[in-house]
């Protein structure tokens, strides 16, 4: 059994942004499990669940439940709820010991509706080694989808009464793949993701991306963009860069930007544009008692409303009223562990 | 440029250029394998891929069963630099992306040289490193790593 955790404390000049609000809050705290069981030299059943604490309660929620029967190095196969391989990080959404600040980048892994968490179906994945040092990591997989996205912005721009702050969006009979090449220089990977789909109660959903990762010695650098669309309805475009360097073993410092613009396509020139953008700024100060404990600090200067605001059930008055704040800066300390 | 600026230019130079990060004295490392395995020589790059199960079989077909020291043995720091070519730190990030991921799960993990020796030796399909100056015994043998 593996497992990880994070609590972190938020507060912000304004607006909601991630685990903060105007007045601070403490109330961020999650704990995922993580099983595994080597039934036989080709089959095991892995599954992972976490349980999250925030201001309105806790949720529990299942990451994923598979089968997988190897094969070969080069071909296994995968049937259950399966973590989607997606970019750098969609696999592990929630473990804070494998990045340098407490969440995820946002401009590509914020509730957008870029990347899903887990796929429901059947998928294939398997490594072939290539000469010189290169590699080749690879997953086909198809089946339902579900995201996870924010959609009070999105309310407001449409006109519609704001009742929820977050919906599941599924797609199904979707196909998605994955390729991660490895290179001769260590620690250099470079890959690109898509998927397809069709949304329930819409058309044809989309999603592509790309990625390079350099993770050597004391550098840590990623880069994605991601791309989504669904015909006739939406696009959205997110990219971000982030470097981190460890000082030493223990401390480290890490910068990030990021941007993500979306377009409702039903209305091309919303009243209050800034609901439907993101650019973020972030610089962070991280203590790692470990590689599998640490203290992040971090500051967050936001441009745009579309994960940053207030209440959800006051973001339309704001929106109609003038009173939107486009800017937030937020101070994030946590801790994060793994074992 | 103001002497405040000038300070904390040189200071973020210093950071880059400072090799903080591993340095140490290797104490050398022999890599073993059971007596019966037919394997005696290894390239750097085949051993790191056992070691980081990109590979799982050894060419014989039969699943190959690495065995790593504890986090801080000597031998362990020089084996993950000289063949895997990370800190032990990085190898353990490397495993929390691997777990986490649900695609696999690293070596178990023996506390020392005698534990590798008595593991490689009841295991035939076993491969492990032990202290450059450590002594075998019967039943496990060194492969050369080219």
């Amino acid at each position: 059994m593996h497992g990880f955790g994070s609590w972190a404390y938020g507060k912000t000049n304004g607006n909601q942004y991630l685990v903060g609000d105007h007045d601070g809050l403490y109330d961020h705290v999650e704990l995922g499990l993580n099983v595994v069981a080597n039934l036989t030299e080709r089959l095991r059943v892995v599954g992972e669940a976490e349980w999250q604490d925030d201001p309105e309660g806790t949720e529990v929620e299942l990451h994923y439940s598979f089968a997988e029967w190897t094969f070969s190095d080069k071909l296994k196969m995968r049937a259950g709820k399966v973590k989607q391989p997606f970019g750098i990080s969609a696999e592990v959404f929630d473990v804070g010991t494998l990045r340098p600040f407490f969440a995820l980048p946002q401009s590509v892994y914020g509730p957008a509706d870029l990347v899903g968490e887990s796929y429901k179906g059947i998928g294939f994945t398997g490594h072939l080694d290539l000469k010189a040092g290169w590699g080749l990591t690879y997953d086909l997989y198809g089946g339902g989808q579900e995201l996870r996205e924010y959609v009070a912005p999105e309310e407001v721009i449409l006109g519609e009464e704001v009742t929820k702050s977050f919906e599941l969006e599924r797609t199904r009979n979707m196909v998605g793949g994955r390729v991660v090449v490895e290179t001769p220089v260590v620690g250099l990977r470079l890959g690109a993701s898509a998927y397809t789909g069709h949304e329930v109660g819409l058309t044809r959903r989309t999603g592509v991306g790309a990625q390079v990762e350099y993770l050597a010695g004391p550098w840590s650098v990623r880069s994605e963009y991601a791309r989504g669309t669904v015909k006739d309805n939406f696009e959205a475009n997110g990219f971000y860069a982030e470097v981190a360097y460890h000082i030493d073993p223990h401390w480290q410092v890490a910068g990030q930007y990021g941007r993500l613009t979306t377009e409702v396509l039903q209305v091309p020139e919303p009243a209050a544009p800034s609901l439907l953008d993101h650019k973020e700024v972030a610089l962070g100060l991280n203590y790692w008692w470990t590689p599998n404990f640490v203290f992040k600090l971090s500051f967050h200067h936001v441009d745009g409303n579309r994960f940053a605001g207030p209440d959800p059930l006051e973001l339309a008055q704001a929106a109609a009223s003038g009173t939107l704040k486009e800017k937030t800066n937020l101070v994030l300390f946590g801790a994060q562990f793994s074992f | 440029m103001s002497k405040a600026g000038a300070a904390v230019l040189s200071g973020l130079v210093g950071l880059l250029l400072v090799p903080v990060l591993g340095a140490e004295t290797p104490t050398g490392y022999k890599v073993v394998v059971n007596s019966a395995n037919t394997v005696s020589t290894l390239s750097r790059d085949s051993l790191s891929r056992i070691f980081l199960k990109k590979t799982t079989t050894w060419p014989n077909g039969q699943t190959a069963a690495p065995v790593d020291q504890a986090t801080n043995a000597p031998s362990r720091r020089a084996f993950s630099k000289a063949i895997l070519g990370r800190a032990p730190y990085e190898v353990a990030a490397y495993w929390n992306q691997m777990i986490f991921s649900g695609r696999g799960l690293p070596p178990p993990t023996k506390a020392s040289d005698s534990e590798v020796l008595a593991f490689v030796r009841n295991n035939v399909n076993a491969i492990g490193y032990v202290a450059g100056d450590a002594k075998l015994g019967e039943g496990v043998k060194v492969v050369t790593v080219q």
